[in-house]
């Protein structure tokens, strides 16, 4: 494993206003994730594991803190930059799959390349090894809504790598799934990234994610501390 | 941009019912845009080809009085003073014998037109020449000739007032344009000469058209008084002049249908975006930048707006054919005689309908769209955040719509006169009320909330359709004002008719009105015949009628000359003077009568003074009383005839009036007058009753395509409503599905649909009422001033708002009944897997 740190976090606060009252959702989390390193973030619903993904992503901005993301200040950075940087380096595996219904399995999977500018015949030969990876091979020209649940987490997974991000978040992935299809996604969730040399990490509930990972976090009262 | 274009178009084809709405919707919009400025373009056309003279168009007209002008002047010009460049023409009109067709008679002197003219068309000037040769001869389109049933060269048979003539057609009128052919279609050209003896116009001209503009500045020099130098594009401009407010009228309207094709778009933009909020967010998240998400939805606006502009163009010239006959028709009976047969359809036309419907289709999808963009990844996936930000801003709208108000009533304030700042005034008043609808529907469905709380279906209903105020509100909004358009537009044309309709029980007391026939001549009703009129036992009284037209630069004055009494004065409802004072002045010191829009077009009022083109030059006439008149938008004169004949040397009477015994039975006068002495006369008449029926016609007819836009902005609205609303029940089918699953009947749910569709329906009507009442108020008392003149008397009728409330009940019910059938028939188990 690589020593040089993907994601650090520095002092980050983070505040919401709840009608007339506030309610501070993190609290001077301090965290380093290794480059290459998959982590799993734990806590209870409300806890702030969406919010800590969100200041991650470049989605959200701290109140008070530094996000250093591959040695990049998000938060010095316009929502323009931020934008362009998720594009580059991240990628993203959702509860609810967030596949675009009006693209087809391909199409999705070829999206990121598209908006990276990656030249057709090399996005092609990067689909089919992806789908071949999640076996999905014969599903290409399917459209998501004729996809099971697990079927289609495992495209998100596949499109999530497709433009070789340095950094992948995912949230929830397998809360939708039954415990049957979790296991397959999870096999490959934990594989794949790190096969292409990307960082995981993982907001979760499932133990069994905890469990495969290389360290949990566990986030608290605003904070941040090793499970 | 690939992935955004597939995208953009895959949305399309997915909510493919939607699509094909809103491509009907906004092609209508530019169709019935197109059709309007078709038919507009085509009659200008028509009219510019018909009021050229034979020798192209003249750089200036010589004009006498109301008998024309006497030919001696015009040899004067040419012999004495050795003006070349003028040519005489003599007009009037000739009745074909056997099918009663009006021919307009036009005599030139061949040999006079000027050398370019000859030049231009050698064929046509060898055909003239022959006129010259034989007196009696005439030339006529080949056109012309079919439609008179007549071989050229043939004979033709006319009627001229109660004498007969036979008339040779020896040629055919060379024509090398259609719009001209169409403007020649009831026209026979004849040498000066034999126009003259055949009109009995011995010795007189109607005009001098002179081709040389070096000779129109000497001849300002030789005029007498009686006679004025007009420029002659004059012509051409005073007809677009009279017809600007009814073709500004028709334009806004048509932008009235573009405009709610527009919200057609908007609205399915808008849910079209809040439907892919989530998608949105996914993309935003994924790395796609907020241009790239305008991008994308702009794609597919301007994809809905190139299918639009496919069928709104395909649509729109079938739609010309239509358009075209009604303002002809319209033309024709308010303003002047017309002939079109075909639509002129230019690419300047085609283009600029298309753009103006693109543009507002773009325009209308850019909120939306700038909306998409700032969806925000971290909120997009909560609906409850957007419905709270929806009805956070309520307010906001609300108070926005009363500065577009205040707008509104700035335009009014500081516009004056002008009739496009009325338009954008109205408007304005359109766009305040759309932003003010959304508040108003919660205030309205709560209302509808505690009138059915007794009911679990009442409750889930209003209940739904709050919670969706995202969506809803848009929908509502949009059907409100398309409806608001028909109660406004409605009680307008209502209002106008009961005007009309007063005016003429007071203007129309005559028993029995008698007239020239097509055939009219200029020597009019003869003295003879006026005092075989009265001497009929039935008669009590006769008054007699003039009508004159002077023209001006850019318009036409309009002179009534009467010969009323004290009590046939009254008739006239005067607005503004005092009835005994003016018919004194009227009466004794030779002042006029003017009508409202008379007064209106020339900032007069009573005790000023006005000036006529007298035979010894200009005179100034006191204005005696201003007087409401509907039966022309350029206005009339009114002037007592005894003081007429001191001013012109005119005793013609082209009108007569007769006032019967209270005793006497008006048909059987009529009965008796018509087959003999009228009919040799070749005179008409009409009773009392038939004059106004005729008139209430015309009125209606002139309506007719006001009547026609306002179907199709209705059928427009209809669209987006159901558009819309199926959009919003179809979103909602895992709700449906939860209901069917805990024990609602197909039944029961197809009855929530239903209520819900027409709650939403409800409530749109009744929102639209207050907006078309201001919108009626805005339209009789900015609109019809500023265009026309007159004022009019606003008449309320509770049919035009019981029509929008059924109207918009049985939209929202339509509305619902593709979901209805689709949420019943769907299983529940499909249903609420699917989002």
């Amino acid at each position: 494993m690589s020593t040089k740190a993907m994601v650090v976090l520095s002092g980050v606060s983070k505040r919401f206003r709840e009608g007339l009252s506030e309610r501070r959702v993190l609290d001077g989390v301090d965290a380093t994730i290794a480059a290459g390193e998959f982590v799993a973030i734990q806590g209870r619903s409300g806890s702030g594991k969406t919010t800590l993904f969100n200041l991650i992503a470049g989605l959200d901005m701290p109140d008070a803190g530094e996000v250093y993301v591959d040695g990049h200040a998000l938060t010095r950075l316009s929502d323009r930059e931020r934008t362009l940087f998720r594009r580059r380096h991240l990628g993203f595996v959702f509860q609810f799959f967030n596949l675009i219904p009006t693209l087809t399995v391909r199409e999705n999977l070829g999206f990121s390349l598209d908006l990276n500018g990656v030249a057709a015949a090399k996005a092609d030969s990067i689909i089919v090894t992806l789908l071949e990876a999640v076996g999905l091979a014969g599903r290409a020209d399917s459209f998501p809504d004729r996809l099971s649940g697990g079927e289609q987490q495992r495209v998100a997974i596949a499109r999530a790598l497709a433009h070789a991000p340095r950094l992948v978040l995912a949230d929830e992935p397998t809360g939708n799934l039954d415990q049957e299809t979790e296991s397959g996604v999870l096999a490959l969730l934990a594989e794949l990234p790190r096969l292409r040399g990307a960082t995981l990490v993982v907001a979760t509930h499932s133990a069994e994610i905890a469990r495969r990972a290389d360290r949990v976090l566990l986030i608290r009262d605003g904070r941040l501390t090793a499970a | 941009m690939m992935p955004f274009v597939r995208m953009a178009l895959r949305s399309l084809a997915r909510r493919w019912p939607q699509t094909i709405l809103s491509v009907i919707g906004i092609g209508l919009g530019i169709a019935v845009m197109l059709a309007i400025d078709i038919s507009n373009d085509s009659a200008r056309r028509a009219f510019e080809f018909a009021s050229e003279g034979m020798g192209g168009q003249a750089e200036a007209i010589i004009l006498g009085g109301p008998r024309g002008l006497d030919e001696d002047f015009y040899r004067q010009l040419r012999l004495r003073h050795g003006v070349r460049g003028i040519s005489p023409v003599v007009e009037g009109w000739a009745e074909e014998s056997a099918t009663g067709i009006a021919l307009k008679i036009v005599g030139i002197d061949p040999l006079a037109l000027s050398q370019p003219t000859r030049q231009q068309d050698a064929r046509g000037w060898s055909a003239l020449t022959e006129l010259v040769a034989r007196p009696e001869s005439a030339l006529m389109t080949a056109d012309a000739a079919r439609t008179l049933g007549i071989e050229i060269p043939g004979d033709l048979e006319l009627r001229v007032g109660n004498r007969r003539a036979r008339i040779a057609v020896v040629g055919a009128l060379p024509v090398q344009h259609e719009a001209r052919a169409n403007a020649l279609r009831n026209v026979a050209v004849m040498d000066v000469g034999g126009a003259q003896t055949l009109l009995a116009m011995p010795g007189r001209l109607s005009r001098i058209e002179v081709h040389d503009a070096n000779d129109s500045r000497r001849l300002t020099a030789l005029l007498p008084p009686s006679l004025r130098l007009v420029p002659g594009l004059s012509q051409a401009q005073t007809m677009r002049q009279m017809t600007r407010s009814f073709r500004i009228n028709l334009t806004a309207l048509s932008l009235l249908a573009v405009v709610i094709g527009a919200f057609l778009v908007y609205n399915t933009m808008v849910i079209s975006v809040l439907q892919r909020r989530e998608q949105i967010a996914t993309l935003r998240t994924l790395g796609v930048t907020r241009p790239e998400i305008l991008a994308t939805i702009m794609i597919e606006a301007l994809a809905l707006a190139a299918a639009g502009m496919v069928f709104g163009t395909l649509f729109g010239v079938w739609l010309s054919h239509a358009l075209l006959q009604l303002v002809t028709r319209t033309i024709n009976d308010l303003y002047f005689s017309l002939q079109v047969t075909a639509p002129a359809i230019s690419n300047w036309t085609l283009a600029k309908s298309n753009a103006v419907g693109v543009l507002a289709a773009l325009g209308a999808a850019a909120a939306p769209a700038w909306e998409a963009t700032r969806v925000s990844p971290r909120l997009a996936f909560c609906r409850s955040h957007l419905e709270s930000t929806t009805r956070s801003w309520l307010g906001r709208w609300a108070a926005a719509g009363l500065v577009v108000w205040a707008v509104a009533a700035a335009i009014l304030w500081v516009s004056d006169r002008s009739i496009v700042a009325g338009f954008a005034a109205l408007f304005c008043l359109i766009a305040g009320f759309a932003l003010t609808v959304p508040m108003s529907m919660v205030s309205l469905m709560r209302g509808m909330r505690r009138l059915l709380s007794d009911s679990p279906y009442g409750r889930i209903a209003t209940g739904g359709i709050l919670a969706s105020l995202s969506r809803t509100h848009v929908a509502v909004t949009a059907l409100a004002v398309a409806l608001s358009a028909t109660v406004g537009v409605g009680i307008m044309i209502g209002s106008f008719r009961t005007s009309v309709n007063t005016w003429l029980g007071s203007y129309l007391r005559a028993d029995i009105y008698v007239s020239q026939g097509t055939g009219r001549t200029n020597d009019g009703i003869t003295p003879a015949i006026i005092a075989a009129l009265r001497k009929e036992p039935a008669v009590r009284a006769v008054t007699t009628g003039r009508w004159v037209r002077f023209t001006e630069p850019g318009r036409i004055l309009r002179l009534f000359v009467v010969d009323v009494d004290r009590y046939s004065f009254e008739n006239f409802q005067l607005r503004k003077g005092e009835v005994t004072q003016a018919w004194q002045r009227f009466n004794e010191r030779g002042a006029v009568l003017v009508s409202e829009a008379f007064a209106y077009h020339r900032g007069l009022s009573v005790g000023d003074s006005m000036s006529l083109p007298t035979r010894s030059g200009t005179g100034r006439f006191e204005v005696a009383a201003v007087f409401r008149d509907y039966g022309s938008d350029q206005g009339t004169v009114v002037m007592h005839r005894r003081h007429y004949e001191r001013h012109w040397d005119d005793p013609v009477v082209d009108s007569v009036a007769l006032y019967l015994r209270p005793d006497a039975d008006s048909q059987a006068l009529l009965a008796h007058l018509e087959p003999g002495m009228l009919k040799q006369s070749g005179l008409q008449a009409r009773s009392n009753r038939a004059l106004r029926e005729l008139s209430l016609a015309i009125f209606d007819r002139t309506f007719a395509i006001t009547g026609v836009l306002r179907l199709l902005t209705v059928i427009i609205a209809v669209v987006a409503i159901v558009s819309a609303l199926a959009a919003i029940q179809l979103e909602r089918a895992r709700e449906f599905a939860m209901l069917r699953a805990t024990g609602v009947t197909r039944r029961g749910l197809a009855g929530l649909l239903m209520g819900e569709g027409a709650l939403m329906g409800l409530a749109a009507g009744i929102l639209s009422l207050p907006l078309g009442l201001m919108m009626s108020m805005v339209l009789i008392s900015v609109i019809n001033r500023r265009s026309f003149g007159w004022t009019i008397d606003m008449a309320l009728s509770p049919e035009h708002f019981l029509t929008a409330l059924l109207l918009s009940v049985a939209a929202g019910l339509v509305a619902a009944v593709y979901p209805a059938l689709r949420m019943t028939s769907a299983l529940t188990a499909e249903g609420l897997r699917h989002e």
